[in-house]
């Protein structure tokens, strides 16, 4: 598969730009956030370009202030005043029909994103990295002396300029955004896996389907096979330094939240697998609920 | 675009660029494609062949008629085959 690897390869590069010690510094970002991410997608990437509006109108008027006649800030300066002009086509677009289930003409959102990319990249290739290639003060001895001090990690120092904070800060949106779709589709993936789980045990449990063994050998392989993959997943997600800095979580670390997030997923198919192989449990189950039911009747 | 000092184009941030990564990435995140469907089929197909193999007759009794049997045992095997996809499909996103 070509496409193995793509989103950790992408947040892998990003962890090399000096943009980490923005990510480091954006609030309003949880794993929380990360988790609930399928639950309703809309709300998450319109509060991310709200964000990105918002940085928009700051970078512009950062960069105006530099009254610069320099070709780069000012092919920059554009970039972000087109974006600016088809963020109000889609924010007309949006204000009339934003109560309306079945609007889905994206035609304008799609010119915006498309202008929101050409910005980030004129804004990178533009205005960061030369900002970058002169700039002095390390990342890596500040973040290091923190670390031994601290057990969560301090952010490393932003940009002294202004205008590169602002577009530092338009940039990491930008990719903010698109990886919390991509997060989101990761767990939309994970949710279905686990149905397919429950609906498969659920359906050999309801019937003396023989031979039995056979069955409960197939579906603990599966499960085994799942489980495990999407434990190394997800594992692999919170240790990851961009997403851990955007999260304010320690990179390489584990926290309580994984754990009980992993068994919130795992329970109902192990629960459902268990009285599969051990039909006592239905029982004893049914013992503990049976008086209850009872008394509703 | 970056520039040399001779101001010549340099293609150094394609990794960063909606064009390649981001391309490939929504590649990988589509729900439905030619390749899922064929992965799945090939799967559906090797699992119910792979059973019936072993013994070589319905691979599972219920106290009903065959045709229950035969009806169960379908539907298992595309939970099967589209749960182990989507570990594949999930793996692959993400890049373990």
């Amino acid at each position: 598969m070509r496409a193995v690897g793509e989103l950790k390869r992408l947040l892998a590069f990003l962890d090399r730009l000096p943009l980490r010690r923005t990510m480091a510094a954006l609030r309003g970002f949880s794993w929380g956030g990360v988790w609930r991410m399928s639950g309703n997608v809309l709300e998450v990437r319109y509060k991310v370009i709200s964000r990105q509006m918002e940085c928009m109108n700051h970078t512009i008027a950062s960069l105006e202030e530099l009254a610069s006649g320099d070709p780069e800030i000012q092919s920059s300066l554009k970039a972000l005043t087109d974006m600016r002009a088809a963020g109000l086509k889609f924010a007309e677009w949006y204000s009339s029909h934003y109560a309306k289930a079945h609007a889905g003409d994206l035609t304008s959102f799609r010119k915006f994103q498309k202008s929101i990319a050409s910005a980030s990249g004129t804004l990178l290739a533009k205005v960061l990295v030369p900002a970058w290639r002169s700039e002095e003060e390390s990342l890596v001895i500040e973040t290091a002396r923190d670390e031994k001090d601290t057990a969560s990690p301090n952010p490393p120092p932003l940009a002294k300029d202004k205008h590169i904070q602002n577009a530092e800060e338009f940039v990491c949106l930008n990719y903010l955004g698109f990886v919390q779709n991509i997060l989101g589709r990761l767990r939309t993936m994970t949710l279905t896996i686990m149905l397919l789980l429950i609906i498969s045990t659920a359906a050999t449990s309801a019937y003396p389907f023989d031979p039995q063994q056979a069955l409960s050998a197939v579906l603990i392989v599966l499960f085994a096979i799942v489980g495990a993959v999407i434990v190394k997943v997800y594992a692999d997600m919170h240790r990851d330094s961009t997403l851990s800095h955007v999260t304010n979580t320690k990179p390489g670390e584990l926290g309580s939240e994984f754990w009980f997030k992993i068994l919130g997923f795992g329970f109902a198919p192990l629960a459902g697998l268990l009285t599969r192989i051990f039909p006592g449990i239905t029982d004893f189950i049914f013992t503990w609920l049976q008086p209850g039911a009872s008394s509703l009747k | 675009m970056l520039h040399d000092a001779k101001g010549k184009n340099l293609h150094l941030l394609r990794m960063f660029s909606k064009d390649e990564a981001g391309a490939r990435i929504e590649r990988a995140a589509m729900p439905l494609t030619w390749k899922i469907i064929a992965m799945v089929g090939s799967l559906f197909v090797l699992f119910y062949a792979a059973a019936y193999g072993v013994v070589e007759r319905v691979p599972v009794r219920s106290l009903g008629a065959e045709n229950y049997a035969i009806i169960f045992l379908l539907s298992l095997d595309i939970c099967c085959t589209l749960a182990i996809v989507e570990t594949c499909r999930l793996c692959g996103l993400w890049g373990s």
